[in-house]
């Protein structure tokens, strides 16, 4: 089941490279996309990358959320904010802007089954580094942090100086470009012939003499940056129905645009440097797509994780619940405007009709559904139901603190507050906090960090509460909080956000609470340091 | 004199970058962790990337310079002042070793915090740089220690000399302009 729902993901957040299939399968032959017996998917995405596309793209896991990712394609709107024929894009083989905020990255990673910190060695072959070191992707976006905003940009076969000052020349312009980006610091690093083993021919069969790396972190607000991206995007289409205020109010979410100046050169590259190691199906399949494909490209992508909206006893998912709409949603007219496709993945659970349904034009298997919406045309929803299902019902946690903002040494208290906001009754529910103690050893903590309930009635809600008294400064990060229960005599559990602490440190308390860590030396230390104060002024006196 | 306008700069001053360290892994290390990130920060210092610690350090040179009114007066000045610096620093990492901190059990950055925002500090370029290129050059795996040390000591000098180059320089300099009658 893992590997349906990893593809998914996967062929969306490649760039639409699933849309040749998809669309080959629906579509009649049309003005933009032409289908025919002669004509291949590898030889529809270069028309397709040229007629500009759209995506809505939203996934339900087990508990009920969905995760909905909006993206464009080659449309004006995103192809505009790079301008990719520029001089400086030369030797280019991506620029990327991307800011992540909440669980929306992590998220996806577990949807393609490369998250957690139990992640071995998977589909993508990574493998996990020994003495408990980090085993994957999941656990580098673990200890990247989910809330970071950067440009990154990888140029090849330049001289150092070149290809920094062309990077330069690429944040300038972004700078003064809808997206308003400010950047706080840079990395860069450049691997040349010196560290390839052998030279650059020993790189996996392409004759790369240098690549070098661009990381500008940016000190943009995470919610006018996002903002700022989506605004970017082409709009008219599916887009338009969208809750804009979902990609910033959202608990996750997530936008990135994505310049690709010279595709082929990093299909090549990719290509290449894959030929040495095992086969993967998410590589093998981004290969197999893209040779025809040449010049520059633009991505735009958005998305967002919800709270829960498939409950016990539902039969149906509305996309409209996904994504906020309350209105027609209409799609670009393909004619004219690009293609627009909308993809609800339900997971494990087995779909058995969607609304509209339209042979020629919409698709469905397991649990999931495909529409060609440019050729339904506008529709009040696009629906999917099923018959039974193992979603919870609808249990709503938040962990609260009081005070939100305390300072070094004062006691906070942290209730997670549980509601049933089911219509059913759920029972054995146990609240459980215990990881707390475990990140933080030295933390005090008055009181338990797990709280036992028999039962809990529809609208009814309790809570577990218990105070901490931060005796550091710094952001307490509040990790894999647990809510289990049992309903119809099956066992589930949900996850209670991970939520941060900021202790702030008032001068005198950090001061205090130094010396007092380390009395008696610090008192040594400190009357040292005095006493040089007062000779030297004794000295500058005399002199 | 000289070394409270150095602590109290590299205070006040200390890059968001190692602000971010503090906030990750403050909870975890303690209360000691910042004034040693300012004191890392201080001693190990980019002449070109820092300029502005370039300059704190000079500043306060020049003002212990002035003080001290001699040359030989201001270099001792200056050595003074940095061997300080190395001492609080040494004793600050005494101070977290000393409570018993297991570094195995690092947690993740909370929500809110990423260390992209490491990135962006010299000193981190450096090492990510030192580290890619010896990995690169040992075929993808860590590099032996005796091979990875005297790289990274070549590679760190720089920043470590700069400060004590830089206050003592300026100490003369604050010497000149103003000797002790």
């Amino acid at each position: 089941m893992r590997l349906r729902t990893e593809s998914l993901a996967l062929l969306f957040m490649v760039g639409f490279l699933v849309l040749p299939v998809a669309t080959s399968v629906l579509l009649p032959p049309g003005p933009v996309v032409v289908t025919g017996s002669s004509q291949g998917p590898m030889e529809m995405l270069p028309q397709l990358i040229e007629s500009g596309a759209e995506v809505i793209y939203t996934h339900v896991d087990s508990e009920g959320r969905p995760a909905v990712l909006y993206g464009q394609i080659a449309l004006p709107g995103v192809t505009g904010v790079f301008n990719l024929d520029a001089d400086m894009y030369d030797g280019c083989l991506a620029v990327a802007v991307l800011a992540v905020r909440g669980e929306l990255l992590d998220y996806l990673f577990e949807l393609m089954g490369m998250g957690g910190n139990d992640s071995g060695p998977g589909d993508l072959g990574f493998a996990p580094a020994q003495d408990g070191g980090i085993g994957g992707p999941g656990d580098i976006i673990d200890y990247l942090g989910d809330e970071f905003s950067i440009v990154v940009g990888v140029y090849m076969d330049l001289e150092e100086g070149v290809a920094a000052g062309r990077m330069a020349q690429v944040v300038q312009q972004l700078a003064g470009s809808p997206l308003a980006i400010s950047v706080s610091s840079v990395f860069s690093i450049r691997l040349d012939e010196s560290m390839f083993p052998g030279g650059g021919n020993n790189t996996g069969g392409s004759n790369i003499s240098s690549l070098d790396l661009f990381v500008y972190t940016l000190s943009n607000p995470m919610s006018q940056l996002i903002q700022n991206i989506v605004g970017t995007f082409t709009t008219g289409g599916m887009l338009t129905a969208m809750d804009a205020d979902l990609f910033v109010s959202a608990p996750g979410s997530a936008a990135a645009l994505v310049g690709l100046p010279h595709i082929e050169d990093l299909v090549g590259l990719v290509s290449s440097s894959s030929m040495n190691r095992p086969r993967h199906g998410f590589v093998d399949y981004v290969i197999a797509q893209a040779p025809q494909v040449q010049g520059p490209v633009a991505v735009g992508i958005g998305g967002f994780v919800r709270d829960q909206i498939v409950q016990a006893g539902d039969t149906e998912m509305l996309l409209s619940d996904a994504i906020g709409s309350t209105g027609t949603i209409t799609p670009f007219s393909s004619t004219s405007q690009g293609m627009s496709i909308v993809a609800i993945d339900m997971g494990d659970t087995s779909i058995t009709g969607i609304e509209p349904y339209d042979a020629n034009h919409s698709y469905y298997t397991d649990g999931t559904a495909f529409w060609a919406a440019s050729m339904l045309g506008p529709q009040s929803d696009y629906i999917v139901h099923f018959n039974e299902t193992s979603y919870p019902p609808l249990v709503q946690a938040v962990r609260t603190f009081s005070p939100a903002s305390p300072t070094v040494g004062s006691p906070v208290t942290v209730t997670i507050t549980v509601t049933n906001a089911g219509s059913d009754t759920i029972s054995d529910i146990e609240i459980s906090d215990a990881r707390l103690t475990e990140v933080y050893p030295q933390l005090s903590v008055d009181g338990s960090l797990v709280a036992h309930v028999p039962s809990l009635a529809p609208g009814a809600e309790t809570s577990l509460t218990y105070t901490v008294v931060p005796e550091y400064e710094g952001v307490y990060g509040f990790f894999d909080g647990r809510v289990t229960y049992t309903f119809e005599g099956q066992s589930y559990t949900k996850s209670i956000r991970d939520a941060g602490l900021r202790v702030v440190p008032s001068l005198s308390d950090l001061f205090m609470n130094s010396i007092s860590a380390g009395w008696p030396l610090t008192g040594i230390v400190l009357g040292l340091v005095g006493l040089g104060a007062v000779f030297n002024l004794a000295r500058l006196r005399s002199s | 004199m000289c070394l409270l306008i150095v602590l109290a700069g590299g205070w006040y001053l200390l890059p968001p970058g190692y602000e971010t360290i503090v906030e990750w892994l403050g909870p975890f290390i303690g209360n000691y962790l910042r004034p040693s990130l300012v004191l890392v920060n201080l001693l190990f210092v980019h002449p070109l990337a820092s300029i502005m610690f370039v300059a704190l350090w000079a500043g306060a040179g020049f003002v212990g310079g002035v003080i001290a009114g001699t040359k030989k007066g201001a270099v001792v000045v200056g050595i003074s002042t940095w061997l300080s610096c190395l001492l609080i620093l040494a004793f600050c990492a005494w101070q977290i070793m000393q409570s018993g901190v297991d570094l195995s059990g690092i947690p993740p950055p909370p929500p809110g915090v990423s260390v992209t925002d490491i990135l962006g500090l010299p000193i981190a370029q450096f090492l990510v740089t030192t580290v890619v290129t010896m990995m690169a050059g040992g075929g993808g795996g860590p590099p032996p220690m005796e091979e990875a040390l005297p790289s990274l000591l070549m590679g760190i000098a720089p920043f470590l000399l700069t400060p004590i180059v830089t206050v003592c320089v300026a100490a003369v300099l604050g010497a000149v302009v103003r000797p002790r009658e």
